[in-house]
């Protein structure tokens, strides 16, 4: 053919395929009638909450008509709908104030998920084969109540296990007023970073079994050992606003920030100084500093003040200043060195409110509650006898008898999940013979030796009530799919964060888009239809009228919301997104400042404990950190694609795995920038690209959780390489909590940048310029 | 664009409606309210066909759509291609005592709606500037 021709053919079948295209393309879809009158082009903003971490923060969603390509009676089609547009944070809530975080913001990316489970569904092949086929409602549903009354005819209903991220609030209650009623043991609720170290150790200092709220704005000096509090640690968008005014909300006063942790986070980069400390030994560090205020009698008011004399009567030697812990000593310990103790000690005390706070690697030791204790100690020596109240305190439960978890804390979620799985694998009679998942996936988030793969395969019925198909989800024999959060019911009790006691509250954003049913209202069916004791228990045809019956005593208690009758209080609630005290409720200092009773049978005082870790220091030369991003939490979040092309603060990395090495660990097992290498511990190995990075030890490895997804939809399967896999199941010995930053690892070069898949957004940290040249 | 005279689903008669003195606004409610018209679903049709001309072919047309379940398919009849990256809003137009007709014709002479006027940026603009209202590039273009 000559060019000339096939120019000429090529154009014009060109413009034969787009005029074809161009023609009417709402003709290939069925539009189907619309199920609310909106006025297009219109905007409302409908309040919301978050859920995508646990900090509960309020939302606003900005809701408009739009089309929506959906299915309805099992033909796809457009349809006119309210749709969720943006969200962002709601102005008058206490906790984030207007304000949200990149996660907060994907959760529209939950509802309009392409992986979404929009109707229910039946494996059809082997299990976790994934293959299902879809059904009707009424025979998921029939499925499901035939499974639960065979329990109950075989007089097994013990036999039903319920496993679920931790929830506050009433799915909580709800969940658990079913499995009592129904006969079944307590949920295992399990998160991998669950904080149970912390939450024991505020119960022993301060009297509270929660986290802690921070008043940032009021403070001249923080110290933060490990805490990440502006990335992932607690409440961070509640942090990041007090950080914002303590740092430059009060002209000519800046408050000072330092920051002790082995590996340079995102809280650590902004921090005025920033502290490598050995791993496990921050709490020694802390003692150290607290050593030279006893023993110079820096802060002579506190040390005598009853909230210190509390805390620092769990550490052994306290009354007698710390004889043990002198500069000289902690230097050798912790590679901090004394002068610099000495310094803090006197910049804190000396500087107006000062707070010394504890999260994150420090407490997933083996001596993590020792750390705990001694940072809390710390804490109470500098934050305490101020008339303005101390910065650290503790959000009041709401005054509803089951708003939150109860005061002492339950086992930490690493032990639950470890005996549950015990329990399946040991066969005995009275085993789990049906699973229900709702929102945890261990199978991804545990460490291999916990065995709950296997455990899970074991038990003959699993019934998922999830939205998606992950890593144990797609063992489940049936699923049962649950609306998105902005299409359903949410209530929150965040636990901290806010200085007012606070209850989150909102109906459904938007009309469920796909055929979805909110697992409340499953389980409140099912419920009414086996009768008998559930159904007294649970008396509400959905779960609205449960929230309101919980919510409406809150009436009497005035607060935000004034209301002449009780409808108006339930409407009011639902249009501010929720209840909260009102702000001049002098509660929060009050409270905080008093120190709650000493519980009975705790007054051991505790002594310091080395760390332990899994592997010899000659095998495993290298200590071993997965850390906590703000893009994936610890994985749940990454299936959405905004979270995974989000760079990493410090790396800039994206869309993979990393493990962050230091330049002359680099230089001396010649790994560089992009190469491939190799992590083994006593558990297992994995191969991920490096990063050169100066913030980090040199005796240490640190990488992001989050992916390394072998099934959890098209975004986050097959990227990067989960380090929770290769985590020996190491505890911390009081809680029973995983302590994640306890395996040691061995690093090896197998490939140049070619073979690993490295994608950096720009640069990254060159170095510190106080450093002589690293590369 | 669209077509001038685009072939609908159903051949509705805006003469029929507008000679038993029905309103613009009676289907188009949103057209007072914010930036689109808003044209009624089938449901809005049938509110008043359940009863009236019931035998008609078009009616029982439109019947069957809300029979199965489905909307009517119109057929845009006025738009702008989104690279002229230009938003329109009517509420303020009905606002400012502009008629319908000035841009869409005399919808009495009309069956389906056909594209009278030619509704390019020239045509805006003139009746911006003899209304003396704002011709600044932002009024339209943001």
């Amino acid at each position: 053919m000559e060019r000339r021709n096939f120019i000429k053919i090529s154009a014009l079948t060109g413009v034969a395929a787009t005029l074809d295209a161009c023609r009417a393309p709402d003709k290939q879809l069925i539009r189907f009638i619309p199920e609310e009158n909106l006025i297009p082009g219109i905007a409302v903003w409908k309040p919301s909450i978050c859920t995508l971490c646990s900090a509960g923060c309020g939302l606003q969603v900005r809701v408009m008509q739009g089309d929506a390509e959906v299915e309805r009676h099992g033909e796809r089609g457009l349809i006119k709908m309210g749709l969720a547009k943006r969200l962002e944070g709601s102005p008058q809530n206490p906790i984030n104030a207007g304000k949200l975080c990149a996660r907060g913001q994907a959760g529209l990316q939950v509802l309009y998920h392409p992986d979404r489970i929009t109707k229910p569904i039946k494996r059809s092949g082997a299990r976790g084969s994934g293959q299902f086929q879809a059904i009707s409602w009424d025979d998921a549903l029939k499925e499901l109540t035939s499974h639960l009354t065979a329990l109950q005819a075989s007089r097994s209903a013990n036999a039903l296990a319920f496993l679920a991220r931790p929830l506050r609030g009433q799915r909580r209650e709800l969940i658990e007023k079913f499995l009592t009623a129904f006969g079944a043991p307590p949920a295992v609720w399990y998160e991998p970073f669950d904080e149970a170290v912390l939450r024991q150790a505020n119960l022993l200092s301060f009297g509270h079994a929660a986290l802690p709220t921070l008043d940032l704005a009021r403070a001249d000096y923080v110290i933060s050992f490990g805490a990440d509090f502006l990335g992932t640690w607690n409440s961070p968008v509640a942090q990041s606003i007090g950080y914002g005014a303590m740092r430059r909300g009060r002209p000519g006063r800046r408050g000072k920030f330092v920051q002790v942790e082995s590996r340079m986070s995102q809280t650590g980069a902004n921090a005025d100084e920033w502290i490598a400390c050995k791993p496990g030994t921050e709490g020694v560090l802390a003692l150290g500093i607290a050593h030279v205020i006893l023993s110079q009698k820096l802060a002579p008011q506190s040390i005598a003040s009853p909230a210190a004399s509390r805390a620092g009567s769990q550490i052994a030697g306290w009354s007698a200043g710390l004889p043990e812990f002198t500069p000289e000593a902690v230097e050798k310990q912790t590679g901090v060195s004394a002068a610099v103790m000495t310094r803090l000690a006197h910049e804190m005390t000396l500087s107006g409110a000062a707070a010394a706070i504890v999260g994150g690697a420090p407490l997933a030791q083996t001596n993590g509650l020792f750390s705990a204790l001694a940072v809390n100690a710390l804490e109470s020596l500098v934050d305490a006898n101020r008339d303005e109240g101390p910065i650290l305190g503790f959000t009041p439960e709401p005054p509803l008898s089951n708003a939150g978890e109860p005061a002492a804390p339950a086992q930490a979620s690493f032990a639950r999940l470890n005996s549950f799985a015990q329990s399946v694998l040991s066969g005995k009679a009275g085993t789990p013979q049906m699973l229900m998942l709702y929102d945890a996936n261990p199978i991804f988030s545990a460490p291999p030796a916990t065995k709950i793969r296997e455990a899970i395969a074991r038990i003959p019925t699993i019934v998922s009530l999830g939205s998606f198909i992950d890593e144990t989800s797609a063992q489940a024999d049936l699923i049962l799919p649950d609306n998105a959060p902005l299409e359903s019911w949410l209530d929150s009790v965040p636990e901290s964060g806010s200085f007012q006691s606070l209850i989150g509250l909102a109906p459904p954003a938007v009309s469920p888009l796909h055929e979805t049913r909110p697992m409340p209202d499953v389980l409140l069916g099912v419920a009414q239809h086996l009768g008998g004791d559930l159904a007294k228990a649970l008396p509400y045809a959905t779960f609205d009228a449960m929230l309101k019956a919980a919510l409406l005593p809150l009436r009497a208690q005035g607060g935000s919301v004034a209301a002449k009758t009780d409808d108006d209080f339930w409407q009011s609630v639902q249009t501010q997104g929720g209840w909260w005290s009102a702000p001049a409720a002098a509660g929060w200092k009050s409270a905080a400042a008093k120190p709650a009773a000493m519980p009975q049978g705790k007054q051991a005082s505790h002594a310091l404990t080395a760390p332990e870790f899994a592997g010899s220091a000659t095998d495993f030369p290298f200590y071993f950190q997965p850390y906590l991003t703000p893009s994936f939490g610890d994985g749940s979040t990454a299936h959405l694609p905004w979270m995974q092309e989000l760079p990493d603060a410090l790396t800039t990395a994206m869309w993979s795995s990393w493990v962050e090495i230091h330049p002359k660990t680099g230089a001396m097992l010649g790994i560089q920038q992009g190469d491939l290498v190799e992590i083994a511990s006593q558990a297992g190995s994995l191969r991920v690209p490096a990063v050169l990075s100066p913030g980090i030890a040199p005796d240490l490895l640190a990488m992001p959780v989050g992916q390394g997804h072998e099934n959890f939809g098209r975004f986050a399967s097959g990227h990067g390489a989960n380090p929770l896999s290769i985590l020996a199941p190491v505890v911390e010995p009081s809680t029973g909590s995983l302590a994640w930053a306890a395996t040691r690892v061995k690093l090896a070069r197998v490939g140049g940048p070619e073979q690993a898949k490295l994608v950096l957004f720009a640069g990254g940290m060159s170095g510190f310029p106080h450093d002589e040249k690293p590369r | 664009m669209h077509p001038e005279h685009p072939v609908q689903p159903i051949a509705f008669t805006h003469t029929v409606h507008l000679a038993k003195r029905m309103q613009c606004t009676t289907c188009h409610v949103g057209v007072s309210q914010g930036p689109d018209a808003q044209i009624p679903n089938v449901t809005f049709c049938m509110g008043c066909h359940m009863v009236i001309d019931t035998n008609n072919p078009e009616i029982k047309k439109i019947a069957a759509y809300q029979a199965r379940g489905e909307d009517i398919p119109w057929v845009r009849v006025y738009n702008y291609s989104p690279s002229a990256h230009v938003r329109f809003n009517h509420a303020p137009h009905i606002r400012a005592g502009v008629a319908c007709s000035t841009c869409h014709g005399d919808m009495t002479k009309q069956t389906t709606a056909e594209r009278k006027v030619n509704l390019n940026m020239g045509f805006c603009v003139e009746c911006h500037k003899q209304k003396r209202v704002s011709v600044d590039c932002d009024t339209c273009h943001f």
